[in-house]
């Protein structure tokens, strides 16, 4: 146990240093990509003078080096800056938004690595069986299918023909009001309110975004899931389980122990793709997220926004793979001791 | 009820599907063994030993298959058993001993809890009784400290002593039979003496038998009490360990007892190497590196004729018991 949380220590003091290289990357960022901020801020048209006044507001009419520290020194207190074409603080947007997307995310990947699993033992243990067959043509369909083409059918179907989900439209329904501003986050506003009526809302909306990445996400799991399987299965660990007289559903078992560590490293990289990959599923359902916001940034080259999501995404996929090593970790006696 | 625990092989098939062909790895091979028998399996590397030796236990996995035969132990047929009848049967009344012990034991359960789950595979037992159990399991595979050794994982031990918690493991219940497929070559020379003496030590105590795949001839000499020649798949020559040691009348026995320097070695330097298993020979799987091969050799097949005191030859120009072959090795 004790050694166990050494490396977790060791594995920390890494965090500050990734972020540090991550915020720097997001700085080179923004002075490599050609274009006039200041333009951007005030247009095309204004003279010669006001320009001048927004690129000094901005630093950058400093020297490269310098505006580099001060961006470094401003990232470590947690300010991100505000955005070019609103104003508002990039911190606090994404401090609102983040949650939103995290209440797609987790539970999409929570649903994924169930389904992925159960599909993929049993792609894995019956590979040459029908029931191999059939999971080897439902995992192929599942991952030729993008999240938005599949929700974009399920709206069709659930919520224009047969009408069992809400219009997606956000979180909320459009007549709903929400709840009191508390910390800006509208799931967590409407738990401290105590308003049950606007969580069950957000549920229902939910649903359908959460089906849509999750069965994505699950093809991939499935995957992974069976080729451990099929290669545990063929292992001499197997052989001799089976050998001692094991209960085929523990052999199983034993199969599957070897597909963890997979499992878990899958979890962690697809957190991070789907931490950008919402995107688009976002946009179908006018869901609230991170990756809809920072998408539209890209799309009107709003630096101080693209930069912001790049170092709090990237931290957050630091931090989930920091966690996943320490679970393995934790998890494999080989590696505890 | 433990009964008499006899295992009976009759004209087993295995072939292996792969891309280039069906490859015909087990070829109609029978034998007995009987209670306080110490069967010896030896051949070259790819001459069916471990296909054999699966396909009786039941673990053949795809791409292999058992093709014919039966398998008949203490007078039921495990051929037709299917998983769970079969699984009653493996680590009961059979033990299975693997090659390679880092490979058999699982690395992330702990080793009680993989013998509390092999206990529980074939009794009700607590989890401290399954401790005690399992505690006097390793003490009589002769590991001193077996607390350590339960509560520890597998990477964890030296390789001989993964061995012993292997055979401990398998041996748990007291089986009539064990089979092994080439328990100790993945262990240095003295340890595996140790494991050997150990293993052959639980057979004597009660009359139970043992099947052992080995290419050490060495080991055939010192441990086992009869010996099956394997050659392509196919049983060559069988006998007494020393009916077949002194007096060889396959040729291709006589030419693996000639390319080991002396009784107690390993087998090398043989000539040429196994026919194709997908096209396989019609006649005898031996002649095209036969010193004694004829045309009736290249057309037909050799059959097992019984010459006997239970010794068996397979091979058209068998030598008999040819005194002067004995002489000349001493
Ligand atoms: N999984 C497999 N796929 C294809 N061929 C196999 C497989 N396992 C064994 N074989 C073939 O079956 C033959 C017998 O193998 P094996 O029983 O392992 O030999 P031995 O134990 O005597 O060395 C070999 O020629 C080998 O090529
Ligand atoms: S049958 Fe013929 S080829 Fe085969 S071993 Fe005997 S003599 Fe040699
Ligand atoms: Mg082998």
């Amino acid at each position: 146990m004790r050694s166990t949380l050494t490396y977790a220590l060791k594995r920390l003091l890494l965090v500050p240093f990734m972020l540090f290289l991550i915020a720097t990357l997001s700085f080179l960022l923004l002075a490599l990509i050609p274009g006039d901020p200041a333009v951007l801020i005030v247009g095309e048209f204004a003279d010669q003078e006001t320009l001048a006044r927004v690129r000094a507001d901005l630093g950058l009419d400093r020297p490269f080096w310098e505006q580099y520290l001060t961006y470094l020194a401003a990232v470590a207190q947690a300010d991100l800056g505000q955005s070019y074409l609103t104003g508002t603080p990039v911190m606090e947007e994404i401090g609102q938004r983040l949650p939103n997307s995290l209440v797609i995310i987790i539970p999409s990947l929570l649903m994924a690595v169930v389904v992925g699993t159960v599909v993929g033992t049993a792609g894995g243990y019956f590979r040459r069986g029908p029931v191999g067959k059939v999971t080897s043509v439902l995992i192929s369909a599942a991952q030729g299918v993008p999240p938005f083409f599949l929700a974009i059918v399920l709206i069709y179907l659930l919520v224009f023909t047969i009408r069992m989900f809400p219009v997606p439209t956000g979180m909320l329904y459009s007549s709903m009001r929400p709840p009191p501003e508390v910390t800006g986050v509208v799931p967590l506003d409407a738990l401290l309110a105590g308003q049950w009526s606007v969580l069950g809302a957000i549920t229902a909306h939910a649903i359908l975004p959460v089906i849509a990445t999750g069965l994505f996400l699950a093809s991939y799991f499935a995957k992974t899931v069976r080729t451990s399987v099929t290669q545990a299965m063929a292992t001499p660990q197997v052989e001799f389980a089976r050998a001692c007289g094991l209960p085929e559903r523990q052999v199983v078992r034993y199969a599957l122990l070897t597909a963890r560590t997979s499992v878990l490293t899958y979890t962690a990289v697809l957190f991070g793709v789907m931490l950008s990959a919402t995107a688009v599923v976002e946009v179908v359902f006018s869901w609230p997220g991170i990756g809809a916001w920072a998408l539209d940034g890209v799309l009107k080259g709003d630096l101080p926004i693209i930069q912001g999501f790049i170092v709090v995404t990237g931290g957050l996929v630091i931090i989930a793979y920091v966690v996943l090593d320490v679970l393995v970790a934790a998890l494999d006696p080989r590696i505890r001791h | 009820m433990k009964a008499s625990g006899e295992l009976k092989v009759e004209d087993l098939r295995v072939s292996f599907q792969t891309a280039q062909g069906t490859v015909r790895a087990v070829n109609g091979v029978g034998f007995v063994v009987k209670p306080g028998d110490v069967l010896g399996v030896v051949g070259e590397s790819g001459c069916g030993k471990s296909a054999t030796l699966r396909a009786i236990a039941g673990l053949t996995q795809p791409p292999g298959h058992i093709d014919g035969g039966r398998v008949e132990f203490d007078g039921r047929e495990l051929t037709g058993l299917g998983r769970g009848g079969l699984r009653r049967i493996l680590g009961n009344e059979i033990g299975f001993i693997s090659q390679s012990p880092f490979g058999a034991l699982n690395p992330i359960l702990s080793i009680e809890r993989q013998f509390r789950n092999v206990i529980k595979a074939h009794r009700r037992a607590s989890a401290r009784e399954c401790r005690e159990i399992a505690l006097k399991a390793l003490r009589d595979v002769g590991i001193a400290g077996p607390e350590r050794v339960l509560d520890g994982y597998a990477h964890q031990l030296s390789g001989g002593m993964a061995q012993r918690v292997v055979i401990a493991m398998a041996t748990v219940h007291n089986p009539q039979l064990i089979l092994a497929d080439e328990p100790t070559t993945a262990l240095d020379v003295t340890v595996q003496r140790q494991i050997l003496d150990l293993i052959t030590g639980l057979i004597a105590e009660s009359n139970r038998s043992m099947l052992i795949v080995t290419h050490d001839l060495g080991v055939v000499a010192q441990y086992c009490t009869r010996v099956l020649v394997m050659y392509a798949g196919q049983a060559v020559e069988e006998g007494t360990v020393d009916q077949v040691f002194r007096t060889p009348q396959h040729p291709y026995t006589q030419a693996l007892l000639a390319a080991v320097p002396k009784v107690g070695g390993e087998i090398r330097g043989l000539q040429g190497g196994l026919p194709d298993l997908i096209n396989y020979p019609s006649g005898c799987p031996y002649a095209d590196r036969c010193p004694k091969a004829t045309e009736v050799c290249v057309e037909t097949r050799p059959p097992m004729v019984r010459a006997g005191q239970g010794r068996r030859t397979a091979c058209h120009h068998a030598a008999g018991e040819v005194a002067g072959y004995a002489a000349a090795r001493s």
